[in-house]
């Protein structure tokens, strides 16, 4: 019984490693990576050393196990939230094409959050129900009295 | 399949699927686009390698390997902090060196 639950564990957690890598890898922007990384990178070591706790049933063990585990739970939001507020004010230098706009109180002034590249910017807006903004110089390519009914994305 | 063959299987599929999420975050780090994002695949390589310590503690038996994950866990959160106060300052170095240079 210990080793099946041990072995399970440790299958789920492999399995959430390998989610946070494809998430890594495949997602479009920085903090949207961070969010398959903290979350399901930190959820993969907490499967696998409480595999080690059900596998090796001592105290000091358990403890180590129990420490490792606060710990990663502890630092995994003061890392991310480091890691996010350098990104973010990385994009606000850059000055990309905005993907999204500011909505935080106080700062409205148009300010990019997140970057997101050429290809995702489309897709992403539909998915999020935006409207594509407004480029200086270019023309909607809906004329007003003609705008469908149906949001675009349907 | 006996218990003991089911934990041996798990080890192996554990091992191999954590090594191919350390290896898969590499590509990450050479990749980049962004420091942020080498930040980002460094400190999700740091909790992968803390997972592979206590996969080696099941296999050997040897609780040893469990003060080497909290070590690792403790300086690889170091590592993160410091690698993103670097990202952070530098974009703020890069802000004021143009701000001098329109004045």
């Amino acid at each position: 019984m210990n080793e099946i639950l041990a072995g399970l564990l440790i299958l789920s957690g492999g399995v959430f490693a390998l989610v946070a890598t494809l998430g890594i890898i495949r997602l479009p922007d920085v903090l949207t990576r961070m969010h398959a990384s903290t979350k399901a990178g930190t959820l993969a070591g907490t499967l696998i050393l409480t595999a080690v706790a059900v596998r090796l049933p001592e105290i000091s063990v358990t403890a180590k196990c129990l420490a490792a585990v606060l710990f990663l739970f502890l630092t995994a939001p003061l890392a991310a939230h480091m890691i996010g507020r350098a990104s973010y004010r990385d994009a606000k230098q850059r000055q990309e094409k905005p993907a999204l706009l500011d909505s935080v109180e106080g700062d409205n002034s148009g300010d990019i959050v997140r970057h997101i590249p050429e290809k995702h910017l489309k897709q992403t807006q539909r998915s999020l129900h935006l409207e594509p903004p407004e480029l200086s110089g270019e023309k909607s390519s809906t004329p007003e009295n003609e705008k469908p009914d149906k949001p675009p994305y349907e | 399949m006996t218990p003991e063959e089911f934990l041996a299987f798990s080890i192996d599929a554990g091992f191999v699927m954590v090594m191919l999420s350390i290896g898969l975050g590499f590509y990450r780090i050479a990749k980049g686009e962004s420091l942020a994002d080498r930040v980002v695949a460094l400190d999700m390589i740091t909790v992968t390698i803390v997972a592979f310590c206590g996969l080696y503690a099941i296999l050997s038996g040897a609780e040893t390997f469990l003060d080497v994950a909290i070590v690792i866990a403790l300086v690889g959160f170091l590592a993160t902090v410091a690698m993103a106060r670097f990202a952070e300052r530098s974009v703020i170095r890069r802000r004021e060196a143009e701000r001098e240079k329109d004045q």
